[in-house]
């Protein structure tokens, strides 16, 4: 203990670090853990950290251990494989252990798929309370490769969470999806759990010369978890890259990408949705860094917030001096549904380069009583005309996906309660 | 005589958070009675409540009633809310009616219809008996069939809005329909056409009120009644006359009869 205690700062952590049983030899040698003594813990006063408070962290006595709960499993699994989904090729993963028996996409010799539970301390380069907090354990580290010789080109990731011991577990997978040249491929991942967890995961996400990437995120997880991610994502030259995220789970969320346009003539694409209801919070942070010219960007965040639900958006696009004919566009749509419902929006752009076509924009509102009006008028209950409007506003989103598997299933998530 | 609706002294001002009270009246003591069956006609300078009458009627939450009382089949109207009011039989045709972006127009009006029949205790209908009767009445008032796939009202030109607003109603099957002027800004074809989606609905049990500024919508719909509606009260009632009357001798003569 002693020797953790030698450090100046980050005396927060300790405790969190403590509860978390690192031995004093762990503690030494991880850089990670010295990143996290190092540095304060991350409060509001931080401009990061502004509108999302991690003081739950430090309450909750979270736990490494978990216990094994098929009976839990089969059922979510049930529930989440419908005809759609069951013949995809899938990743099964609960309280960050790779279920190899529940899982149809195995460990392979030509490594397009790897399973590995050593330390990775190395595993990509952002430095942030959250990623460090994620490489202090030994937890999966999951590869998947998508390459022309193979015929793998869509996969779909279950990620499970479950409270079924006295203490909250914690677990912090790492993913790493490396699209390889010209290849096209589809990631869905769900996320799902009942009870109080905190999954905190960490990606890495590579696209080579003429790649393309087509990411839904899902989180459908119970309303008392907490779920953090980072993403980085590194795109190359001619490569396009389409993430959509849908947010209706978890008591506190962050989502925080990275995305990283290196090559030329790439396209970055990068949707959300986020419907929250009683006190959750949720919060979408995202840096894009134009670092070559001839890419674009588009950014459109949709929030949905009832009761006492809490959004946050900070964006930020970085358009480097050598990034000309850059076309970035970043927008943020909340819609308050209750009084007491709130939203933080921070839309950031910081501009280098002077031929550039960039645009942000923010707009908070409430539904349009006259349309509500128009469609109580036509015998339409005032809770069902509401879902219409709100569907309307959320289909526009939606309606932007290629895949019409995925965007069935986005539909029912969204209406499922 | 069986009254399908009859508005007693009815007082209602439109919310206006820009005045001191936050109210300003409009409406200022309407009587009205239509009794089943009959089609009564509201005309009127601008600015004297028409429209403002038929939101009132159709619980539009802007305008807050202050005084008097509406029945509408023996029921108390005020107290409904809007979706309650179409389950019980009352439509109104929109002056301009709202677009509704990502709202599919059949989506909607299946949405609507089933709402209705549930509320009134009927089944509700099946996707493929929806859109056979709903390709049957768009057709009816010469609708391209790509409307029911389109998002509600949007893109849609003023005369199709208004023919919307008539299959609308074919499908809700109300009994009492307000059209505010439903007329205006349509061609001498599209006028017909519409006139003739409100008259196939005509039937002892179905009454209407019209609000228009044109004789011409009356040569095609025939009216019982007319009632001239000014300074937030109904000040003259006649016969269908009364409206070739206006036309050519404007309104001045009835309005030097009102004091404010």
């Amino acid at each position: 203990m002693s020797n953790v205690k030698e450090h100046q700062y980050g005396n927060e952590w300790i405790e969190i670090l403590e509860n978390l049983s690192f031995s004093e030899q762990e503690r030494k040698t991880s850089n990670a853990i010295r990143f996290l003594l190092a540095n304060s813990f991350p409060t509001r006063k931080t401009e990061e950290w502004k509108y999302s408070d991690l003081k739950w962290l430090k309450k909750i006595k979270f736990t490494q251990n978990s216990v094994f709960d098929e009976i839990f499993i089969q059922k979510a699994l049930d529930t989440i494989l419908t005809d759609d989904l069951k013949n995809v090729p899938r990743i099964v993963c609960y309280n960050g252990r790779y279920l190899k028996q529940f899982s149809t996409i195995q460990e392979n010799p030509n490594f397009f798929m790897l399973v590995d539970y050593s330390k990775n301390e190395s595993f990509i380069n952002l430095k942030n309370a959250l990623v460090a907090l994620n490489k202090i354990f030994d937890n999966l580290t999951i590869t998947v490769k998508f390459s022309s010789k193979n015929d793998m080109k869509s996969i779909l990731c279950i990620n499970l969470g479950n409270a079924n011991t006295s203490r909250p577990c914690v677990f912090s997978p790492k993913y790493h999806f490396h699209i390889l040249d010209n290849v096209q491929a589809t990631i869905l991942e769900i996320n799902y759990g009942e009870g109080v967890y905190f999954s905190n995961s960490v990606y890495d996400i590579k696209l080579d010369h003429k790649a393309q990437l087509n990411y839904t995120y899902i989180n459908k997880a119970s309303k008392k978890s907490y779920y953090c991610t980072n993403t980085l994502i590194e795109l190359s030259d001619h490569t396009k890259y389409k993430q959509f995220q849908l947010i209706k789970g978890s008591l506190f969320s962050r989502y925080e990408t990275n995305i990283h346009l290196k090559g030329e003539w790439s396209q970055a694409e990068f949707d959300a949705v986020q419907i929250l209801s009683d006190h959750q919070h949720a919060d979408i942070t995202s840096q894009v860094i134009h670092d070559v010219p001839h890419c674009q960007s588009h950014q459109n965040v949709k929030n949905i917030l009832s009761d006492f639900s809490h959004g946050v958006f900070q964006g930020k696009v970085y358009v480097n001096r050598l990034a000309q004919k850059t076309n970035a566009q970043q927008q943020n749509q909340a819609l308050l549904l209750s009084d007491h419902a709130e939203i933080n929006t921070k839309p950031e752009l910081e501009i280098y380069a002077d031929d550039v076509k960039c645009s942000h924009g923010a707009a908070i509102g409430a539904l349009d009583q006259e349309q509500l009006f128009f469609l109580m008028s036509r015998g339409i209950p005032y809770e069902l005309a509401q879902k219409m409007l709100i569907n309307a506003f959320i289909n526009e989103s939606i309606e932007k996906i290629d895949d019409s598997i995925i965007q069935n299933l986005l539909h029912q998530s969204i209406m499922a309660k | 005589m069986n009254m399908i609706l009859e508005i007693k002294e009815l007082h209602a001002s439109v919310i206006d958070d820009t005045l001191k009270n936050g109210l300003k009246p409009i409406l200022k003591g309407v009587n009205l009675s239509i009794p089943v069956g009959e089609t009564h006609v509201i005309m009127g300078p601008n600015g004297s409540g028409k429209s403002s009458l038929s939101y009132v009627l159709s619980g539009h939450p802007s305008y807050k009633v202050t005084s008097g009382s509406v029945t509408f089949k023996n029921q108390n109207l005020l107290k409904m809310s809007p979706d309650e009011r179409a389950a019980a039989g009352l439509f109104l045709a929109f002056q301009s009616p709202v677009e509704l972006p990502g709202v599919n127009n059949a989506n909607f009006l299946r949405t609507a219809v089933n709402s209705v029949r549930k509320a009134r205790g009927e089944s509700e209908l099946d996707a493929v008996s929806f859109l056979k009767l709903a390709r049957q009445l768009a057709k009816n008032l010469s609708f391209p069939a790509d409307m029911l796939k389109r998002n509600v009202n949007v893109g849609f030109s003023g005369g199709e809005k208004k023919r919307n607003e008539v299959l609308q109603m074919s499908l809700l099957q109300p009994s009492f329909a307000i059209l505010d002027e439903t007329d205006s800004g349509l061609d001498i074809d599209a006028l017909r056409i519409v006139a003739e989606g409100v008259n196939s609905l005509q039937s002892p049990s179905f009454s209407s009120l019209i609000i228009t500024h044109h004789q011409r919508l009356l040569d095609y719909i025939k009216p019982d009644y007319i009632h001239i509606l000014a300074k937030g009260r109904i000040i003259f009632i006649g016969g269908p006359e009364l409206s070739l009357q206006l036309e050519k001798e404007g309104y001045a003569r009835f309005l030097g009869e009102v004091n404010e």
